[in-house]
């Protein structure tokens, strides 16, 4: 998957779990705050676990936790593909 | 003045197996976490669980074999004899043992029997086969039930209701909740490393603790050993968020025991802590005890058991008093295991390690839970060991008078509408639904729903003041079948994808006692929040919010009982549909200003208890009971949990006996209705009598409180 689809896939999965992104009107950015957009840490864990399903992949705690914008969920999911292929 | 409550006797089974000897030397020594042997462990992220040594019967009975086992420890230990043992009261806690067993499907296969498969069935075999007679309830407040369970009993013996309590809590370890932690990221692959830098989660564990409280006197009489002091307890509501603890809510639980039970912060010598070794917990817990300590210069001392033992769930508190008892008898603190660089930021906890002889003075025991739920219970040494007062001697632990309970106010909740009814002398019936703020996340599901919807209700016709005590006070649920659409919903997922099959959201809104606490989120409930089990638990709400009025201990409280269809997974042939409904009632003392105000209250002059058992009391029984309370002829007779012929019988007798009717919302409706016909100047006096199969039987006493006073 490139980085464009990656990013498409994982915004379809964002707006499953934000209430501000749920009607489509509005698109996340790169640099667009989690909590902003509704996701705390709970719903962060709600949607790790669909990112999980998504891209058959594990997401380390030590990516996701520290995770507060959207870039850094990209960067937890390139980790873990990184970490599968070693 | 109250009642004093000490310990008799202790009994556990836990993963280092029977008996308190080989707990107290495996929480020196831990053990290396092993896969689980009743279900495929492959894809969690955990280094294992702590199983109890298995006996190879039956996964099935398995939570009642382990809290029959530590049970019978406990009883033995305090010597009571058959007929003592058969006046004692139950408190069992659990958050999952009962309805998820091992190796059960939920919902996919056909059960035959479905009275195992309720968190209640323990509770109903021990008081069966010990012939208690006393009063009986199941608590599950998520991770502060044992805790719970402690304060629900120290109420009953405060109360004069029961000189002896059995209080325990079972937890076994299930795919379900194991998947549940997994999917929040609470499990460590290391070992459990609470308040160190480096603390990465727990490891799931299981067991059953009991112990027997006494009333002191009761326990001298007999020349008893007490093996500790119940000195007081406290709770409280984070009324923050679901599954992220907040110091302040914590900080709230620790100071309402230290003042329950007259005590200052310098007067504990030990802090058992909650100390799940997650990142939040610890911080949080840590970050309350600094608080309510910050006048000691010195460290705390500090017992974190789970890092040997493991999470025991509901459970986990049991165990932590066990250990309490255990370490004032033997003069030892069980040591912190595996922290090789503690956190820093939590340096004012001074983590025992294996030589730490136990300090003067007492003991302070938290838990919390999801939900935002606190309790804390503290102990203190056994009467003859100790600088305090002789056995038998009352203390004071109440600073408002005692007080009259009345319903100021009543609502119900249907997926249609809530509607409230007021008999406040203040009370305005334009004041429409309190506001309320649901989290963003998670979003309240149909019960957390219509139960906030029933609170907000009856508090927006409530004065600004009473609003106020309620919020204070607490809010006392009870449900008969919890959330349990949500563990369906996680174990088809299992079945799906295996562990990444399960939504963290669902496991946070499992718990019994979520719908209590999404509601204090929603309406700012900052005290005790509590979560009672079985089709009567809402009037056991009703009835503990009653006895913590009259005791002076709350200024006001609210109490409900709620139920939804989706949650009942298997129903026995012929049981009643479960209403999606919400049933909440406000109590609080009579108003010293009410008189002359021309009102009319139902006021709640008696309550009587019948311990859990598998069927409904008979009509003999409910003539009994009411005959119990003495009024001469009551205006009013009401039953709820009959049917058939039984219900025939009684209506014979001149009760009303009003139709079956499945959940935790009905009998409450039985006692609004009732309150509201005396409030009308319909009936002088009633007397309500709820049971139900796997359940308590309750009867409540009305009677008509006018201008203040009773007539």
């Amino acid at each position: 998957m490139n980085t464009e689809s990656l990013y498409d896939s994982l915004v379809t999965l964002l707006r499953s779990h934000s209430p501000e992104l749920h009607d489509g009107s509005v698109t996340p950015q790169p640099d667009s705050q989690l909590a902003d957009l509704g996701i705390d840490s709970l719903e962060l864990l709600s949607l790790a676990v669909d990112m999980e399903n998504e891209y058959d992949m594990t997401i380390d705690d030590s990516m996701l936790t520290p995770a507060r914008t959207v870039s850094d969920l990209v960067r937890a999911i390139a980790h873990a593909h990184q970490q599968a292929q070693e | 003045m109250t009642n004093q409550v000490v310990i008799t006797g202790v009994g556990c089974v836990s993963p280092f197996g029977a008996g308190l000897d080989a707990l107290w030397q495996g929480l020196f020594s831990g053990r290396t976490p092993q896969p689980p042997t009743c279900f495929d462990g492959t894809g969690f992220r955990t280094a294992g669980v702590y199983e109890v040594p298995d006996d190879g019967q039956d996964a099935g009975t398995r939570p009642v074999r382990l809290a029959r086992a530590a049970a019978e420890q406990a009883l033995q230990e305090a010597g009571l004899t058959r007929t003592q043992v058969s006046s004692a009261g139950l408190a069992l806690a659990s958050t999952s043992a009962g309805w998820h067993l091992p190796g059960q499907s939920l919902g996919g296969e056909p059960v035959h029997m479905t009275e195992v498969l309720r968190k209640e069935w323990p509770a109903v075999v021990l008081a069966s086969e010990l012939g208690l007679r006393g009063p009986s309830a199941v608590l599950s407040s998520a991770c502060a039930a044992s805790t719970g369970a402690v304060s629900w009993a120290v109420e009953r013996i405060r109360s004069g209701e029961s000189s002896v309590m059995l209080v325990g809590a079972v937890d076994v370890i299930t795919e379900v909740v194991l998947a549940g932690f997994n999917s929040m990221r609470l499990l460590t692959q290391h070992r459990t490393r609470p308040f160190a830098e480096d603390r990465d989660g727990f490891i799931l564990a299981e067991g059953a603790a009991f112990m027997v409280m006494e009333e002191a006197g009761h326990a001298a009489a007999r020349s008893a050993l007490a093996r500790a002091r119940v000195l007081g307890w406290g709770a409280s509501s984070d009324s923050t968020h679901l599954t992220t603890p907040d110091p302040v809510g914590i900080a709230r639980s620790l100071r309402a025991a230290l003042a329950d039970a007259g005590r200052s912060p310098g007067q504990i010598s030990v802090f058992y802590a909650h100390g799940t070794a997650s990142a939040v917990n610890d911080r949080a817990e840590s970050d309350a005890v600094l608080d309510v300590f910050v006048q000691e210069s010195a460290p705390v001392t500090t017992a974190a058991i789970k890092s040997a033992l493991g999470h025991a769930e509901g459970a986990a508190g049991m165990f932590a008093i066990v250990a309490a008892v255990e370490g004032l008898n033997r003069g030892k603190v069980p040591p912190v295991l595996g922290v090789e660089r503690p956190d820093p930021a939590t340096a004012h906890l001074m983590l025992a390690d294996h030589q730490t002889s136990h300090p003067h003075g007492d003991v302070m025991v938290h838990a919390s839970g999801f939900g935002g739920t606190n309790c804390t219970v503290l102990l203190g040494p056994a009467p003859s060991q100790g600088r305090d007062a002789p056995v038998g001697h009352r203390v004071p632990t109440r600073t408002r008078p005692p007080g009259i309970p009345v319903a100021v106010a009543a609502a119900t909740a249907t997926e249609a509408e809530a509607v409230a009814r007021g008999f406040h002398p203040e009370w305005s019936p334009e004041g429409g639904p309190v506001p309320a703020t649901p989290p963003r996340s998670p979003r309240p599901d149909q019960s957390c729903l219509l139960l906030s919807a029933a609170v907000a209700a009856l508090l927006g016709g409530l004065p600004m003041t009473e609003r106020h005590k309620m919020l204070r006070g607490g809010l006392l649920t009870g449900t008969e079948h919890g959330g349990q659409r949500h563990h369906a919903r996680m174990h088809a997922g299992l079945r799906k994808r295996g562990a990444r099959g399960v939504d963290p959201l669902d496991f946070a809104l499992s718990t019994y006692n979520a719908p209590a606490a999404m509601t204090s989120i929603m309406l700012g409930f900052h005290g005790q929040t509590e979560a009672f089990l079985g089709a009567t638990a809402g009037v056991e709400a009703l009835v503990t919010g009653a006895w913590l009025i009259a005791s002076g201990r709350v200024g006001g409280i609210v109490c409900a009982g709620w139920d939804a269809p989706e949650n009942r997974l298997w129903a026995a042939p012929g049981a009643p549909s479960v209403p999606a409904r919400a049933t909440a009632l406000a109590l609080c003392p009579v108003g010293t200003d009410w008189e002359g105000a021309g009102v009319s209250l139902a006021g709640i002059a008696g309550v009587r208890r019948l311990s859990f058992a598998a069927h409904p009391a008979s009509p003999e029984a409910f003539e009994e009971i009411a005959g119990q309370f003495n009024p001469g002829e009551p205006d009013m007779l009401v039953a709820t949990g009959l049917a058939g012929q039984e219900a025939d019988t009684l209506s014979g007798a001149g009760w009303t006996v009003l139709p079956p009717e499945g959940g935790a919302a009905a009998p409450l409706g039985a006692h609004v209705a009732t309150i509201e016909r005396i409030a009308a100047g319909q009936a002088r006096d009633a007397i309500v009598v709820s049971t139900a199969a796997s359940g308590a039987t309750i009867a409540v006493h009305y009677t008509v409180i006018a201008a203040g006073r009773y007539e």
